[in-house]
């Protein structure tokens, strides 16, 4: 391999990261369109790992790509179907904000 | 052609029909619909039953048929073609477009048949995430009702954030093993185990930690159950039928079988993991479930508490009990909804507890039926509720099972759990027959003589199920 800027570790780091900055994201935004947002960018941090432990360790198959394309597949569907959800959300309530969204629960 | 292929042409083929006729008849009665959806699913059933011989593979591994695959995609399918028969005319109360309705459930029904034919890590991938986006549009499919909102989105940021981790756990698993093909994990994975070779098996083990914290979390296993009396309690009838039954079978019997086969080697990691969800859910949803008033809010937590069971019995690797534990919960709570379909009046569904006062003196027949299965729900003998859990303790309680130090334990606080869960469905069995309907109330009820034919059909075929398996069914062990 004639990349030695990044190996295995720190790709794996980075990835995390990205995965845990998608989550603070999740738990902590408002707006349900950012956390929907949140989870893109963690779903990006799973596909810097896939492709990195294909790239560092098992260069020699491609099997990982195909869940690499299959994440990528995924995510739009998601997104398109949160997308919907939140317009049909934003008919009836008038706001995208978590917590006005908030009618069901234990009866006080 | 391949068998595979052709033994998933029905469900497909019944999709691209109910999309053609949706396009060019979009105001059609939707009788047909509903004929071919049930016909699709029952059709694929008898097509895997025919065309996939056990052990056989299919496009290099990706498809892998075993016999355990086989019962919980029987399972998973007729539990449908049950919702199917269910949906009926609920749809038109609530005001749900069938044909769409139906063309989203056979797609999660392909979904289910091919998360428990997977035979690597894209195929497993691609039908969880088939089993879970549909689950997320119905459970927002009342689209005018602002809590029907609020519950498919709430379903499906929880969802998609677990699927992210679901994903992440497949990519260390990968990372340690090289191979997304599940027996060739399995291979890998037990040789890491013999050469003690720990690099790779602590990634695996993250991996594996990654994947069972999104898979107990969809099945909503304490201590990661708070979202679903929400969603429960905010989904229609009809596709809480789907959600609450089928889609439970497929994805707890996916996780057994990925525990039971691949990750076998790594099974001093999930057998703790799987202990302590089988505590919890005893605990936490028998006393959360105490002092609910909403119909809807208590099954969720029963489903909670026999989420617990079906731990233990992975846990204790007796694949028979659990698939017949699946069945019976399957069936068991697709009656409950069936019965509380039937005892809603014409514009609104039963909620809380107290507007079942009084059932057993205007619906005997039907409050009749509801009791037999809340009985088995609590699991009192000749039930197969009872049976179900009769099993995986005895299968616990056996000696030489190799189980962690602390089963026993759980095993006795689960059965503690039942007695407690004695008290709630108590609660409705006595709103039924000893309260009686406040004034106003009972003449908005319809009458019993005008029970719709697919209520009572459900309700019989459940109770009946339900009592045959109790009664006569050995299990291996008994």
């Amino acid at each position: 391999m004639s990349v030695s800027l990044f190996n295995l570790p720190d790709c794996l780091v980075l990835s995390l990261l990205l995965v845990l900055i998608g989550s603070y994201g999740v738990f902590r935004r408002r707006s349900l369109i950012m956390i929907l947002l949140s989870v893109e960018v963690m779903l990006n941090g799973v596909n810097l790992s896939l492709v990195s432990f294909n790239f560092f360790r098992w260069g020699a198959t491609e099997a990982s790509h195909y869940l690499y394309m299959l994440s990528i597949g995924v995510a739009a569907v998601e997104a398109a179907v949160g997308l919907s959800m939140i317009i049909v959300l934003f008919k009836n309530y008038n706001d995208i904000s978590r917590d006005r969204v908030a009618q069901l629960g234990e009866r006080a | 052609m391949n068998p595979y292929l052709l033994s998933q042409l029905p469900l497909i083929g019944g999709f691209v029909f109910l999309l053609v006729l949706a396009s060019l008849m979009p105001h059609r009665k939707e009788g047909i619909s509903s004929i071919i959806a049930i016909i699709s699913l029952c059709s694929t059933a008898v097509a895997i039953w025919i065309f996939l011989p056990e052990g056989a593979q299919y496009f290099g591994g990706a498809i892998r048929v075993t016999s355990v695959g086989k019962l919980v995609a029987y399972v998973c399918l007729g539990l449908t073609a049950i919702g199917m028969v269910l949906s009926e005319d609920y749809l038109d109360k609530v005001r749900v477009n069938g044909l769409d309705w139906r063309m989203v459930v056979l797609a999660l029904a392909l979904g289910m048949v091919n998360l428990s034919l997977a035979g690597d890590l894209a195929t497993l991938f691609i039908a969880y995430e088939l089993v879970s986006i549909p689950s997320y549009v119905l459970a927002g499919f009342s689209h005018k009702d602002p809590r029907s909102n609020e519950a498919g989105m709430k379903y499906l940021l929880l969802g998609v954030f677990t699927s992210v981790l679901f994903l992440l756990g497949l990519s260390f698993i990968y990372g340690a093993t090289g191979e997304i093909n599940l027996l060739a994990i399995h291979d890998k994975l037990a040789r890491a185990v013999e050469a003690g070779a720990t690099a790779d098996l602590t990634l695996a083990k993250i991996g594996l930690a990654f994947l069972m914290g999104a898979v107990l979390f969809k099945v909503a296993v304490a201590p990661l159950h708070s979202w679903l009396p929400d969603v429960y309690q905010g989904t229609n009838l009809a596709s809480l039928a789907i959600i609450s039954s089928p889609v439970k079978v497929a994805v707890f019997g996916m996780l057994g079988m990925l525990l039971w086969g691949v990750f076998e080697p790594l099974s001093d990691l999930w057998k703790p993991v799987l202990l302590l969800g089988a505590a919890l859910s005893a605990i936490m949803g028998n006393l959360q479930a105490i002092v609910q008033t909403n119909i809807k809010r208590l099954v969720a937590y029963s489903a909670v508490v026999n989420g617990g069971f079906i731990l233990l019995g992975i846990l204790v690797n007796s694949v028979p009990i659990v698939v017949f534990y699946l069945g019976s919960y399957g069936i068991m709570t697709m009656g409950s909804w069936a019965a509380l379909m039937a005892m809603g009046t014409r514009h609104a569904d039963v909620d809380e507890i107290s507007d079942l006062a009084g059932m057993g003196k205007t619906h005997r027949w039907l409050a009749l039926a509801l009791t037999v299965i809340l009985l088995s729900y609590a699991g009192i003998p000749l039930t197969s509720g009872f049976a179900a859990k009769f099993g995986v303790v005895l299968d616990a309680l056996r000696p030489d099972a190799g189980l962690p130090p602390m089963t026993l334990w759980v095993v006795f606080l689960s059965v503690c759990g039942g007695l407690v869960s004695f008290y709630f469905y108590f609660q409705i069995i006595r709103a039924m027959w000893l309260q009686s309907a406040p004034a106003e109330s009972a003449d908005r009820r319809a009458s019993g003589a005008d029970l719709r034919w697919n209520y009572a059909f459900v309700l019989i075929l459940s109770v009946v199920v339900i009592l045959s398996l109790g009664m006569f069914v050995r299990l291996p062990g008994m």
